[in-house]
């Protein structure tokens, strides 16, 4: 079976409308990424087929509920249960974000830029401790979209995020169509912007869609939504290409796909592409490196 | 403490439709009674807010999803 972090490897989100394709299709899909806060709740012997999965292809674990990048703890009662599912599953990689999801007794129910301040890295090192004692390790860092520039920030995004990556001596999930958006939205070029993010530390990268969508009434404008149900964007491809032409470690890409499912023969495709774009990449590496 | 409360009022205008309302029609009386430092004050006074509001309905949007599948799971283990 093909090992994280040796080589390249392109692979899909585990959601349960692709699972038969995703298990009859093993040998285009090098890598699968899990979200593991659906199985938080769940008796460890449902968790049984999670391990047959791991067995078969190389499964990364995501979380999506931590909500890490505040000046709030995060509850004891959440990494309890996080704790339980990764006694059992024993992953030797798993991700979170870069987010707040609740402040106090307020859950935003998603995923939410923080102000990106001195108080939100300090917030953010104490609880990547904490995820440590009760957890055992510390989650690779996804960098996130949103749709406003968070208020109150002192730092530019990639400069907050090194922060925060290297000194808890994590790696970086660089979600891509993220980084893109957030580039569009507030008006930077996008290759420009992927510089500014500490590259060396990239260890996962996600592709993913998404759509324009207008501002509400009285303002002119349009942004860049982040939906996980659009195709990835031609843009987003070529960030793939500058990134792993500007990197000499292995990457792994996760392509996210959460709803409005094209024929699988397309999500195929699309890891063909990102495939091909990390192979060409190389090459050119190689190449300007013998020269 | 100022951090924690900052971010809970980011929080309030991203959930609370009432006082995410009161704040785009009077931003100073909406944040009268909060315990905000001046700096903390200024940056939400100078919030973009368009993307608050596009923002806020995203999460809505994601929180009553969410509340959709909850049902649909209940219902599935009560027919099932």
């Amino acid at each position: 079976m093909r090992q994280l972090d040796k080589v390249d490897l392109v692979g899909l989100g585990w959601r349960t409308e692709l699972a038969p394709s995703i298990l009859s299709h093993l040998d285009d899909i090098e890598v699968v990424e899990v979200i593991i806060d659906d199985y938080f709740k769940r008796p460890l012997s449902k968790l049984r087929p999670l391990q047959t999965l791991t067995s078969q292809v190389p499964v990364i674990y995501h979380g999506v509920g931590l909500g890490l990048a505040s000046s709030f703890p995060v509850a004891q009662k959440r990494l309890d249960l996080l704790a339980r599912v990764f006694d059992y599953l024993a992953p030797s990689l798993w991700s979170e974000h870069l987010a707040f999801v609740r402040a106090g007794n307020i859950e935003i129910g998603h995923l939410a830029a923080p102000p990106r301040t001195l108080a939100t890295v300090e917030g953010a090192l104490e609880n990547l401790e904490r995820i440590r004692k009760s957890v055992g390790s510390k989650p690779a860092l996804e960098n996130i979209a949103t749709l406003l520039s968070p208020p109150g920030s002192i730092f530019q995004e990639g400069e907050w995020t090194q922060q925060i990556v290297q000194p808890a001596g994590c790696s970086l999930l660089l979600d891509l169509n993220n980084l893109y958006s957030n580039a569009i939205n507030f008006g930077f070029s996008p290759a420009a912007y992927l510089k500014t993010f500490p590259l060396h530390l990239v260890q996962l990268v996600h592709l993913s869609g998404g759509k324009w969508v207008d501002e509400p009434k009285g303002y002119n404008g349009r942004r860049l939504l982040d939906d996980h149900i659009h195709d990835v964007p031609d843009p987003v491809f070529e960030l793939l290409g500058i990134l792993a032409r500007t990197t000499s470690q292995p990457l792994t890409v996760i392509i996210e796909r959460d709803g409005n499912y094209p024929p699988f023969e397309h999500l195929l495709n699309e890891i063909k592409q990102a495939k091909a774009i990390l192979r060409e990449a190389r090459e050119c590496s190689l190449l300007e490196g013998v020269a | 403490m100022s951090a924690q409360t900052f971010e809970f009022t980011l929080a309030k205008l991203y959930t609370d439709a009432d006082f995410r309302k009161l704040f785009l029609n009077d931003p100073q009386s909406a944040l009268a009674e909060s315990e905000l430092s001046i700096d903390e004050r200024t940056a939400l006074l100078a919030i973009d807010k368009a993307g608050l509001i596009m923002a806020s309905h995203s999460f809505m949007h994601k929180r009553e999803k969410r509340k959709k599948s909850w049902w649909r799971r209940v219902v599935e283990k009560v027919t099932s």
